[in-house]
């Protein structure tokens, strides 16, 4: 594997800051962006193969818990044992996406890609068994067009818009993960979740993986996935747990609130406009919505991993609200994914 | 060096201009918040602390004195905001990069932001010059 296409894969899936530790970690040169590091290290007169083991390795562990959208379900001890005994005697179908594995198809090999979940490995370490599939999915991209940009006639008819707008459907490789912890009461089905995605296409995606599973180990061992609402109130009221960058809330005095902080090091529980707002009010305040960053030290400095708990003000009105989902992103690898998992485990062991 | 002593020096290179007076209000507006809400200060922030109505030319000469000169009462920051209201701060010298080049990269995806002037919030935040005298 040559490290230009494992630069365009990283491209495909990693955040800048990310991408940028990757890369110096492997002691790899960084350009101006994404495009001009890709440049750089496709340049085939530099020999980088003192870094490919290293760079496909993050990579690999990047696609396993890069931007996901994770449901948790509680699973007995026997059952996981069975789940991880059936996953790692399965046999690997062939396919494009596992030929290129950790390396993603383009999207001009994806066009006749499968949008239906493929195994194509199975990730054995000391902390457990991952199973990860591949499959294409797409991504609605948004891009503002200039005049200059389009054919004579057609910039005359629009000279009358002061914005024009380019709506495309990307297909691109998502890479979903079942996750078989040796320790701990849960199973996780990560799927991936970039910027840009719609829900609903996560939704699908998590249906469709659970799915594949039962029928790869002809068993069911996933029940109902674990209610997370619970977390979004003691995660934001633990003073010391994190770093608070977004929140939602109702009060008693009918008022929905959505409030933001991506401050480097600022707390959105410590803002004073927030303190002031809670201090006015006798009932206390109903978070439906939180986003909780926290820094996790590595070798070479610190990633800041964060925790996306989403529901809504409709789901916290009513008696029992319900959400499943947890949207982690950010993380390089699975130190500090495993960091925010073990968090929500904590936090679910005391709700 | 405290508010009063950057008074007196912007007194004393500006002597007999009339902006003294505006930079003045500025620097005792900023000077008396406490530190946690002088983190965004906006040409807005400025301007309703002034009692103007909007920013005018005089605004603008005031805080080019008070920012590029060697005053340096303030540091001039940038935010950067996305189509779906994300917000990700900016170094002054990130944001002077991408005017010299033209190509602001995006510090979350890493790839050029089309059009980028029109999604920059510019604003200040108290010098560590200025703070140092508000201990």
């Amino acid at each position: 594997m040559d490290m230009g296409t494992l630069a365009r894969s990283m491209r495909a899936r990693m955040p800048w800051p990310v991408g940028q530790r990757v890369l110096r970690q492997n002691e790899l040169p960084r350009g101006h962006g994404w495009e001009k590091t890709v440049e750089k290290l496709s340049d085939e007169r530099v020999n980088y193969d003192y870094a490919i083991e290293g760079t496909t390795n993050d990579l690999r562990e990047h696609l396993l818990c890069g931007e996901k959208l994770v449901r948790l379900y509680m699973v007995s001890k026997p059952a996981r044992n069975a789940l991880t005994k059936t996953l790692q005697n399965v046999q690997l179908p062939k396919s494009r996406f596992r030929e290129a594995y950790p390396a993603l198809l383009s999207e001009d090999e994806l066009e006749a890609g499968s949008s239906k979940p493929i195994l194509i490995s199975i990730e054995d370490s000391d902390e457990g068994v991952s199973a990860v599939f591949a499959s294409v999915r797409s991504l609605l991209l948004k891009e503002p067009l200039t005049p200059d940009e389009l054919p004579e006639g057609v910039a005359d008819a629009l000279s009358q818009y002061d914005e024009i707008v380019g709506i495309k459907y990307v297909r691109y490789e998502a890479v979903d993960v079942v996750s078989i912890p040796k320790t701990g009461d849960y199973v996780g089905i990560r799927v991936d979740f970039p910027n840009g995605m719609h829900r609903d296409v996560a939704e699908v995606a998590q249906s469709r993986l659970r799915t594949e599973l039962s029928s790869l180990v002809k068993a069911e061992h996933l029940s109902s996935p674990v209610n997370l609402f619970p977390l979004i109130d003691a995660m934001y009221k633990a003073k010391t747990e994190g770093t608070v960058v977004e929140l939602a809330f109702g009060t008693t005095t009918a008022s929905l609130k959505h409030e933001k902080m991506r401050r480097r090091g600022t707390c959105l529980r410590d803002e004073a406009y927030h303190k002031g707002g809670k201090a006015a009010l006798g009932s206390p305040i109903e978070p439906y919505r939180l986003s909780i960053v926290w820094r996790v030290p590595f070798s070479e400095g610190e990633s800041t991993p964060e925790l996306g708990l989403y529901s809504t003000a409709l789901a916290s009105g009513s008696a029992n609200p319900i959400l499943t989902d947890a949207v982690i992103r950010k993380c390089m690898g699975l130190r500090d994914f495993n960091y925010v998992e073990k968090r929500i485990e904590y936090f679910l062991s005391r709700v | 060096m405290s508010a009063k002593e950057i008074k007196a020096e912007l007194h004393e290179r500006w002597r007999g201009d009339s902006i003294t007076s505006l930079c003045d209000r500025i620097i005792d507006y900023a000077s008396s918040l406490p530190e946690n809400q002088v983190r965004m200060l906006t040409f807005r922030s400025f301007g309703d602390a002034v009692g103007k109505d909007g920013v005018d030319d005089e605004l603008l000469r005031a805080l080019t004195i008070l920012v590029s000169s060697r005053l340096a009462a303030f540091d001039a920051r940038a935010l950067l905001v996305d189509d779906d209201d994300s917000e990700h701060e900016l170094s002054a010298k990130e944001l002077e990069k991408a005017r010299a080049t033209g190509v602001l990269i995006h510090p979350e995806t890493g790839e050029a932001v089309p059009d980028f002037e029109s999604r920059v919030i510019p604003f200040f935040v108290p010098s560590a010059r200025l703070r140092a005298g508000n201990r």
